[in-house]
């Protein structure tokens, strides 16, 4: 599965970044690796394809739910939504994550001795 | 159930994942060409941002599976293919890992049901049995009825202790007896708190009443084991109240049916009918002090063994010195024998068992040994074939790891493979279980055999599992792991050229050195065995085995009025020359009759043995059995006593106690030596002859356990009839309960000899054959795997012989050492064997050379085979395979 995944991604990234920003509003899979693009300004690169066994992912856990519905540009779409275990899921990964982060930082934030 | 539910989710899923997947390329595609894009461009660009859509597809259906469980199912479909396609190394490796499992398991089961299995009574883990053994011999001696009753007196221990005499009768319903209307039984006499002590309920009816069992008037009451009940009265419960005969022609009542289940408390008799010890006194008024009795107890709670030991061991020290005291009449030597034989009290959980127990607790260890080292030879034989096999696909898994397939997962597959090779050879060796299992209870004598409950049970299932585990531990994962770990390389390295890697070799060479070791050493057993089954049979027993037939009547008492009836009816037989009785048993059939002989006037001193194994006998007695008068005269009219006080001993006697001197004329215990008898067998063919002494039968006596012998050399089958219909003519009431000929009897001592000879030929043969087929195995891997060594050899010069001879070398290494580790085993283990041998050490160097001479004849010619099909490559063929 890790084979699956773009190599500059850590595991679990991708499932994060979807899961906030669907919090925001519930997207179909296109719209949602415009919004990651545009959200990153284009610093992250996520293969198109690689979000689709993410989603089955999230939706086989229960943190996300489905819905076929027409975009904007009316088309026949699935729509995804975050579920309440989803918002709750999402609270624990980012504060997680922040602690990772913090850590790492102050790791590479030493001065050269 | 997620997992199945998912499983359906999973179709559903994927369609809608492509459709998902068309209209996220759609919309892409149509803003690139709204920004200006061709669309053809776009198209091709839409595609490149979202990767390999079948990747993304395989992805997300992963994540639906149930990978351990479809793998599985894939991996078992694929494993039954690969089995298929090579059916001969299937039906070897499966054949010889079913023979191993079916062999441990039935000697399991019955060493289960003889030595394992707890009594289906209340609370078995509280039983104890007591058991007494003479400080010289080892030998075990029962109890009498008065120690016991002494011991319940001065025991403080016990709930409740119960005696029990086991034997085989005869039952006849009815008040009035009928001449061989009875039907044999085995039935046992106890005492009176017997049901009650042991906590065995009544299916109907009651138990004997708490009476005291040396009271005159003993309660005549009999109580049935269920499946008597069930066998005989097809459980018609009015059976309780009819009268029945069970002893002499005293008329018994029906008065219980013991719980279901309950079968006596011999693991290797079942008990088909109860009734009080205290009627022995009906008969033998006298006689019920020094009645022997099996003693077993009930712990009361919180008592341990340990503490329950001590307490009997203290009550029969003063049972003893009391006993001795009043024995005035013993030498020094007796006395202090008697004083220093050892009590005991063991766990009686599983019941008793004495005779089979002893005669066959160290002979099926030494079985569950030799078996579980066949075992041993197939699993690393099957574990060898198999590591050869995945050596030869090295390329192909190889491939399938050079190609992204996970370790793990080419392991998952092998040992699935070879986890389907081991639940076909256990459903194989589980359907041979029922025939292994009467093989080995053929040895055992037929009731116990019968008796014995080998249905299989808690523990026979526990051991059946970790077996299975062991075995796929060792047949299934290691291979797999091993052959993977050595592939870890890569595709390059190994999968071409003639050098293997040498580690692998190794791994066996080892196999192969061990396998040879074990059949060498099992090989050289079997040898052992054999020899001393040929040693024991060709040893002169002293009387003549062919021409002599022994017959039994019902319950063994007898007066002499009777057994002077029988002999000359028997007589009358047309074909029999001869017929005589004895008493006290003898001529195989053992008997604890030894008595005080003490020589009149001086011998032997104080300090000398006295006693001897007394045997009275009828007239005609050394003619009938062919036991021939060394000297001195065979007993004539005018002997019998009261009238006449003479004896004749055996050579053993007449040495021991007159060495030169010569015994005749001489008197022991009042009774004047006429002659000396050749020393005949006593107990069974191995032992020597015990010191004995023969007196003719007095008249007017009673005598217990009386036989008749004649001498005839017509068969049993013939003879059968005609006895039957002169003991009637006799006018003897009494059935006849069993004919046999004396050679029977004496193989029938044979039993363990013949179980360790006969079964350990087989598992040595099959031990041999294993270790060629290992060998055949081995030699053929790697005869294929260096095929363009050899062509290359050939090439350049090399003769057909040289080709042989050094692969022949090659393979002679682990067969040399795996046999000097074999002798070096069975010389390791010869201390343990020599109590099994008769006639040779367990060190005969005859026996160990042929071992290893036919071990090294079938080891070259295992390894000759696949070298000389080696030695015919055509070099070119050879070279051009690369």
């Amino acid at each position: 599965m890790s084979r699956s995944e773009p190599r500059d991604l850590f595991p679990g990234a991708l499932e994060m970044m979807v899961l906030r920003i669907l919090q925001r509003e519930p997207l179909h899979g296109y719209a949602l690796v415009q919004r990651i693009q545009q959200a990153s300004n284009d610093l992250l690169r996520v293969e198109e394809g690689s979000l689709y066994p993410a989603l089955q992912r999230l939706l086989k856990a229960g943190l996300l739910r489905a819905e076929w519905g027409l975009s904007s540009t009316n088309r026949r779409v699935r729509t995804y939504y975050l579920t309440p275990s989803g918002r709750k899921h999402l609270a624990t990964e980012v504060s997680r994550f922040a602690q990772m982060l913090k850590g790492v930082s102050q790791v590479l934030a030493l001065r050269d001795a | 159930m997620t997992g199945l539910r998912d499983l359906f989710r999973r179709r559903a899923e994927l369609g809608e994942l492509k459709a998902e997947i068309r209209a996220h390329l759609d919309e892409k595609i149509a803003s690139l060409v709204a920004a200006g894009m061709p669309r053809a461009e776009a198209e091709r660009a839409a595609r490149r941002a979202f990767g390999n859509i079948t990747n993304v597809e395989q992805a997300a259906r992963d994540v639906w599976r149930m990978p351990r469980a479809e793998d599985l199912v894939a991996d078992v479909g694929f494993a039954f293919r690969f089995l298929r396609r090579s059916p001969t190394f299937a039906a070897v490796a499966a054949s010889s890992l079913a023979l191993g499992i079916g062999a441990n398991l039935a000697v399991f089961t019955v060493i289960n049901a003889l030595l394992l299995r707890p009594l289906p009574v209340d609370h078995p883990g509280a039983l104890v049995v007591f058991s007494r053994e003479d400080a010289d011999t080892g030998r075990t001696n029962s109890l009498t009825f008065r120690e016991y009753a002494d011991l319940r007196v001065r025991t403080s221990s016990f709930v409740g202790l119960v005696a029990h005499a086991g034997g085989d009768g005869s039952l006849q319903v009815g008040a009035t007896l009928v001449p061989n209307a009875g039907e044999r039984i085995r039935g046992a006499r106890v005492s009176s708190n017997f049901f009650d002590v042991l906590g065995v309920g009544m299916a109907v009816g009651r138990g004997f009443l708490p009476v005291d069992d040396s009271s005159a008037d003993p309660e005549r009451s009999v109580v049935l084991s269920y499946d008597f009940w069930q066998r005989r009265f097809g459980g018609d419960a009015s059976v309780v109240g009819r009268p029945v005969i069970v002893f002499r022609d005293v008329p018994f009542t029906v008065v219980g049916v013991a719980a279901r289940g309950f079968r006596g408390i011999e693991a290797d008799e079942r008990t088909d009918a109860w009734w009080p010890l205290g009627t022995v006194k009906i008969m033998f008024a006298d006689r019920l002090a020094g009645w022997n009795v099996s003693v077993m107890g009930r712990l009361k709670p919180g008592v341990t063994l340990a503490q329950a030991r001590a307490d009997a061991q203290v009550a029969h020290a003063a049972i003893v010195v009391d006993e001795a005291a009043a024995s005035p009449n013993w030498n020094d030597a007796r006395r202090r024998r008697f004083v220093s034989q050892r009590f005991n009290v063991s766990s009686g959980r599983t019941g008793i068992a004495e005779s089979l127990r002893t005669q066959f607790t160290q002979p099926l260890y030494a079985l569950m040994v030799s078996v579980a080292a066949v075992l041993l030879i197939a699993c690393s034989n099957v574990g060898a074939l198999l590591l050869a096999r995945t050596a030869a696909r090295r390329r192909e898994l190889a491939v399938r790891l050079a190609l992204g397939s996970g370790r793990a997962r080419i392991v998952q597959q092998l040992v699935t493979e070879n986890a389907l090779l081991i639940a076909i050879a256990t459903m194989g060796g589980v359907a041979l279980v029922p025939l292994a299992q009467r093989t080995i209870l053929s040895y055992a004598p037929a009731a116990a055999a019968a008796a014995l409950d080998t249905a299989p049970d808690v523990r026979t299932l526990a051991f059946a599992v970790a077996m299975a585990l062991t075995m796929a531990l060792v047949v299934a994962l290691l291979p797999a792991i091993r052959s993977t770990r050595a592939l870890e390389g890569g595709l390059s390295a190994g999968t071409r050229g003639s050098g293997g890697t040498p580690r692998r070799s190794r791994t066996h060479q080892w196999l192969l050195g061990s396998q040879v070791a074990l059949s060498v050493a099992l090989l050289v057993v079997a040898g052992l065995f054999v020899r001393t089954l040929q040693n024991l049979r060709g040893v002169d027993a002293g009387f003549d085995r062919k021409t002599v037939v022994l017959v039994t009547l019902n319950s063994g008492a007898a007066t002499t009025a009777i057994a002077r009836r029988v002999v000359p009816a028997l007589e009358t037989i047309p074909g029999v020359q001869s017929a005589t009785f004895y008493a006290n048993l003898g001529l195989l059939g053992g008997g604890s009759a030894m008595s005080d002989c003490v020589i009149d006037g001086s011998l032997p001193g104080a300090s000398a043995e006295v006693t001897c194994a007394m045997m009275q006998v009828g007239p005609r007695f050394f003619e009938t059995t062919s036991t021939s008068i060394v000297a001195g005269r065979a007993f004539r009219t005018g002997d019998e006593p009261p009238a006449a006080q003479v004896a004749i001993i055996n050579e053993t006697m007449a040495q021991q106690y007159f060495g030169r001197t010569s015994p005749l004329g001489q008197r022991i215990q009042g009774k004047l030596v006429v002659g000396v008898a050749r020393d005949t067998k006593y107990t069974n063919l191995r032992e020597p002859a015990p010191r004995m002494m023969y007196t003719p039968v007095g008249a007017g006596w009673v005598v217990a356990d009386v036989r008749f012998a004649l001498h005839s050399t017509r068969t049993i089958a013939e003879l059968t009839g005609p006895i039957k219909r002169a003991v009637v003519d006799a006018g003897v009431t009494q059935p006849v309960t069993a004919i046999e000929s004396l050679g029977a009897i004496a193989n029938a001592t044979l039993a363990r000899e013949r179980l360790l000879a006969e079964l350990a030929s087989w598992f040595g043969l099959l031990a041999l054959v294993l270790a060629c087929i290992g060998l055949y195995g081995t030699m053929s891997f790697e005869v294929a795997r260096r095929t363009n060594e050899i062509g290359t050899r050939l090439a350049l010069g090399a003769t057909r012989a040289q080709i042989i001879g050094g692969l022949m070398i090659e393979c002679g290494t682990p067969v040399a050492f795996g046999a000097a580790g074999g002798i070096a085993a069975t010389l390791a283990v010869s201390p343990l064997l020599a109590r099994f041998l008769f006639g040779l050490d367990a060190t005969d160097p005859t026996t160990i050379a042929t071992a290893v001479l036919v071990l090294g004849l079938a080891a070259a010619a295992a390894a000759f085979l696949p070298a000389r099909r080696a030695s015919g490559t055509d070099p070119l063929i050879a070279l051009r395979a690369e």
